[in-house]
């Protein structure tokens, strides 16, 4: 599917494509960070983050991460996902409709 | 030494491990230790936040439960797409307009009509099914569902009180507080009161030859607060519900067709009421029926603002809410204003016990209180009905997938010459439809005949507003809707069945001459399990209505009913001026009555036993003085006249009767019932007792303890109750009940017309009125629970015999399959027997997860039935067993008559035709 398809992102679809271009995460880290960055507006329960995750597994936004991050840090237990191109592609698509937006509106307000 | 221990599964983790068997069971492989993971981590992180268990849990499990909804919905719609098959012009979509179309219906109906008895089984399972949902439809739409058929009926209210006081708990309105709310409440546009009259109505100006009519007294705004308009002449003015107003009265449309064939040359004409002559105002228009459609005529009350009587709260009242004002406001307005009735109305009601009575009013909308305790049971009787109806479906659905097979090879060469599934759906889906619509127009028109009978013996059951009962058009979109349903319903099997016909596999096995049937066996045995676990419920619940009734019919009402007709009568004040002539009356026919041939006993009284009679009145009891600021209890109150116990039969446990009712020295006597004495004095006698009516009357002494009486229903608890003789008062002013009943017991069951004419001979302008046997009050008291256990009976019948007939279906079909299968086990030295118990095994088998199924709902179930049970609890394990052994008694025989024909094959034949 075109990126186009995707658009516009839900804040807590945009929020998950948001935390893992930081890199790879497991869920609950997602959660949080999701939470850091929005200043807590998109709180996302463990359920309805899974949920969004499997949507975007099933649509190739996200893969699960093959690597693991630094030893010590790591946890067997967890899995970890990471943003595919597509998924890149995406947000990236959202983000320009943003800002054309946003400039659209600036120059009406002007 | 280092811990390997795993981390220690505490409780709350275990129970959201449980839970997560919510989501699909995909997602949760996929996810499910991942989502326990993150649990954790959230619960350490809100016990470092200090959050509330309460409110983290709250959290969690709203998560839980939407999200498992919204992947379970999600889930199934891929399931959805990936049976759509290659393209998605197959779809259901696309096969129900081709369905729709002429074409297609023309050709469902000629293929139906090649296959009649299949046709006409249908049509009658769904039309009896659809039928009788659609008949208690109506009803509940009529009772339940419509608005009142007044001006903006949503503001109507009803107005009553609630009162801490021994032996009641509610109260309605008294002249006192109408007419105080009247003057000061001021979130109605009005406040009107109303009770129940009777009255003797003459045909002429004369008092002569009157007949008994129901009517109502209300107050001068009755109709304003209803919000209807008369039809011919006008209604009360303001001020004719004052004493001294000049007579006057209302009729109703059905009164004046009757009376003046619908002559509007009537009003302003007299007729006489009660030995008053009234002028007739006007006349309300046609279907107008409140308070019941029995009233024929109304009469205005005659409230005196300077006299009023408090304490008696024998009217009704009703209340036009201002736009917008909320019962709960209006409420707290007439709560503001209560204080104020002592000192507006004065009354002998002392103000402390005033106080002591808690005395609260209440306020709901007016439908709720007419329809009242029927709503459950209608809501209960729709349940059952649709149950059946299920079942119905179900039946349907079972002959529609043997035919469905019969068919699968047409289907298969169809699709195999390149016909798309959507024209097999289209054809299976027609046929549903035209079936189930002749089904439901023959269902509707049975409907139609179930309201008029509803209409005609509903209102003797108390079922309230029978008279607006009709087919109206929501419930012709109810019966157009479950058409809709039935016809999905029934063809959604075969459709399933349609997409997945393989056929190579078909057109194989048809080439052996055998078409194996396996999968398509499964979904019959799981809607003959539904089918039998549906019965089940209806038959456990019909049965303990049953064991309900039967154990109401064994209660003891407390008296002889047998051989005693009632014969009710009116004296009215107009021609009766005084007490005492009231009692000379009563005694003069009396005493023709006791002439009759074949009369024993006779009395009259003001109470007849189980039927809509009351009296009541706070009493006083000498020894038992009252706490400060206590408030008498509340007992029952008869006037027995004499020979009353004798002639009802009711035994004299101690003591004597009371023997005087002379109007000039009433006796100041009574007998008390046992339970009354159980109350006072128990274990000691009551006799010489002194108890008094009222606050401030004289004592009366107690001279007998009668045994006890059912006075208000069967199934409630004997009644306690006090017996005063037929004349009472202080020797200054004698009162007698002039609304009087004669109680005859006698040898022959024709003495009811001679009773009449004994009356008709003291008093020719006295009619007497609801004439019958005191057996028929005894079994009209039960008449409801009658009702219920005979409608609930019919149905779970019809669900037992459908369950019966889609049973045998299955297994009649499972061994027509299985005949090559049963021919070679008989060659091979089978005895018949054998074949016969391997089949009934089958049948049994089904029946008996049907039966495990059906008794987990009923129990479920069951309890909704509570309200309506009399003394035995809704999971009665007597019941529920009989209803097992019941069904799978039903299962043996349905499964019987195939098992004898397996084993009665000759395995030659069946090898050769298997």
């Amino acid at each position: 599917m075109p990126p186009d398809d995707f658009l516009p992102l839900k804040p807590d679809a945009f929020y998950v494509l948001l935390v893992l271009l930081h890199g790879e995460r497991h869920g609950y880290a997602i959660m949080r960070e999701a939470a850091e960055r929005s200043d807590g507006r998109v709180e996302l329960q463990a359920g309805a983050l899974y949920r969004l995750l499997r949507r975007m597994l099933d649509d190739g936004l996200v893969v699960e991460s093959q690597r693991r991050p630094a030893a010590d840090a790591d946890d067997e237990r967890r899995r970890y996902y990471r943003v595919t191109a597509l998924g890149r592609r995406v947000i990236a698509a959202d983000v320009e409709r943003m800002a054309s937006l946003v400039e659209a509106a600036r120059a009406a307000l002007a | 030494m280092a811990d390997f221990r795993l981390p220690p599964l505490n409780d709350g983790e275990r129970l959201y491990r449980a839970l997560l068997h919510l989501y699909p069971a995909r997602f949760r492989r996929a996810f499910g230790q991942e989502l326990v993971e993150a649990f954790r981590d959230q619960r350490r992180d809100a016990r470092g936040r200090d959050q509330r268990a309460s409110a983290f849990w709250a959290g969690v499990l709203r998560d839980l439960v939407t999200q498992a909804a919204a992947e379970r919905c999600a889930s199934l719609w891929r399931a959805a797409h990936s049976i759509r098959g290659i393209n998605d012009e197959d779809s259901i979509m696309t096969a129900l307009p081709q369905a729709l179309r002429p074409l297609e219906l023309r050709l469902a109906v000629r293929r139906l009509a090649r296959a009649p008895s299949f046709t006409v089984t249908t049509i009658v399972v769904l039309a009896l099914g659809i039928g009788a949902t659609t008949a208690v439809f109506s009803v509940v739409n009529g009772v339940l569902l419509r608005p009142l058929p007044y001006a903006s009926p949503d503001r109507l209210v009803a107005l009553g009180h609630t009162v801490q006081v021994g032996g009641v708990s509610s109260v309605q309105q008294s002249d006192g507080t109408l007419l105080l709310y009247q003057r000061h409440a001021s979130a109605f546009d009005g406040i009107a009161g109303w009770r129940y009259v009777g009255a003797n109505v003459a045909p002429g100006a004369s008092a002569a030859n009157a007949e008994r009519v129901d009517g109502a007294a209300v107050t001068a705004n009755f109709f304003d607060v209803l919000g209807v308009r008369q039809g011919v002449g006008r209604v009360f003015r303001e001020n004719e519900d004052r004493p001294g107003a000049a007579p006057v009265v209302v009729l109703s449309n059905a009164f004046w067709q009757s009376r003046f064939r619908g002559d509007s040359s009537a009003i302003g004409t007299r007729i006489v009421v009660d030995g008053i002559s009234r002028e007739i105002l006007g006349v309300m228009p046609r279907g107008f029926a409140f308070p019941s459609a029995a009233t024929r005529l109304w009469l205005p009350v005659a409230f005196d603002p300077a006299h009023t009587a408090d304490g008696n709260f024998n009217y009704s009242g009703i209340g036009r809410l201002r736009a917008g004002v909320m019962p709960e406001a209006a409420r707290a307005d007439l709560e503001r204003i209560l204080p104020r009735l002592l000192e507006e109305y004065p009354n002998p009601i002392p103000r402390e016990m005033w106080e002591g009575a808690h005395v609260r009013p209440t306020v709901v909308p007016l439908r709720d209180s007419l329809v009242g305790e029927v709503s459950g049971l209608l809501w209960i009787l729709l349940g059952s009905v649709s149950l059946v109806l299920v079942i119905a479906c179900a039946n349907v659905a079972n002959l529609f997938l043997v035919r469905g097979e019969a068919r699968s090879l047409e289907h298969a060469v169809r699709g195999a010459l390149g016909s798309g599934i959507a024209g097999i759906v289209a054809q299976c889906l027609s046929e549903a439809i035209m079936l189930s619509l002749a089904g439901g127009i023959i269902g509707v028109a049975l409907a139609a005949v179930g309201i008029k009978v509803v209409a005609d013996v509903g209102g003797s059951l108390g079922l309230p507003r029978v008279s607006e009962l009709s087919v109206d058009i929501r419930v012709l979109s109810f019966a157009f809707g479950i058409i809709a349903l039935c016809a999905l319903f029934i063809s959604l099997l075969p459709m399933l069945r349609a997409r997945r016909t393989p056929i190579a596999s078909v057109l194989r096995a048809a080439g052996r001459g055998s078409i194996s049937g396996g999968t398509h066996q499964r979904a019959r045995s799981v809607l003959v399990v539904a089918q039998v676990a549906l019965a089940l419920v209806l038959v456990a619940a019909s049965g303990l209505l049953a064991r309900s009734f039967s154990r109401l019919r064994s209660v003891r009402p407390g008296f002889d009913a047998s051989g005693v007709v009632v014969a009710r009568l009116f004296a009215p004040e107009a021609t009766y001026r005084t007490p005492a002539s009231v009692v000379r009356l009563y005694a003069d026919i009396l005493e023709r009555v006791r002439a009759i041939p074949g009369v024993r006993d006779a009395t009259i009284t003001n109470w007849v036993p189980l039927t809509d009679d009351h009296d009541d009145t706070v009493m006083g009891v000498e020894d038992h003085p009252l706490p400060p600021n206590g408030v008498p209890r509340v007992h029952f109150f008869i006037n027995a006249g004499a020979d009353y116990f004798r002639t009802m039969r009711i035994p004299l446990l101690a003591g004597r009767t009371i023997d005087a009712h002379d109007p000039t020295a009433p006796a100041r006597e009574v007998v008390v019932s046992r339970a009354f004495a159980e109350r006072y004095w128990p274990g000691g006698s009551p006799l010489g007792k002194r108890i008094r009516p009222g606050l401030d009357s004289e004592w009366y002494t107690i001279v007998g303890e009668a045994s006890d009486v059912h006075l208000d229903a069967l199934d409630k608890p004997v009644n306690d109750a006090v017996y005063f003789p037929l004349v009472m008062g202080g020797s200054g002013a004698p009162d007698v009940a002039r609304y009087a009943a004669l109680l005859v017991r006698g040898s022959r069951s024709e003495i009811g017309s001679a009773v009449r004419n004994a009356v008709h001979a003291v008093d020719p302008t006295l009619p007497t009125f609801d004439e019958r046997s005191l057996d028929a009050v005894v079994s009209a008291a039960s008449a409801r629970a009658r009702m219920t256990l005979a409608l609930l009976a019919a149905a779970s019948m019809i669900a037992l015999l459908l369950g019966a007939v889609g049973l045998y279906g299955v297994m009649a079909y499972g061994v027509s399959l299985r005949q090559r299968e049963i021919g070679v086990r008989l060659a091979l030295g089978a005895q018949p027997s054998d074949v016969r118990r391997m089949i009934s095994r089958g049948g049994l088998g089904l029946a008996a997860i049907g039966v495990v199924i059906g008794t987990a709902c009923a129990l479920g179930v069951t309890r909704l039935l509570r309200g309506l049970l009399y003394d035995i609890s809704p999971t009665d394990p007597l019941t529920l067993g009989a209803t097992s052994v019941v069904l799978l008694a039903m299962a043996f025989l349905a499964s019987w008559i195939p098992a004898r024909r397996a084993s009665s094959l000759d395995p030659v034949e069946a090898l050769r035709d298997g």
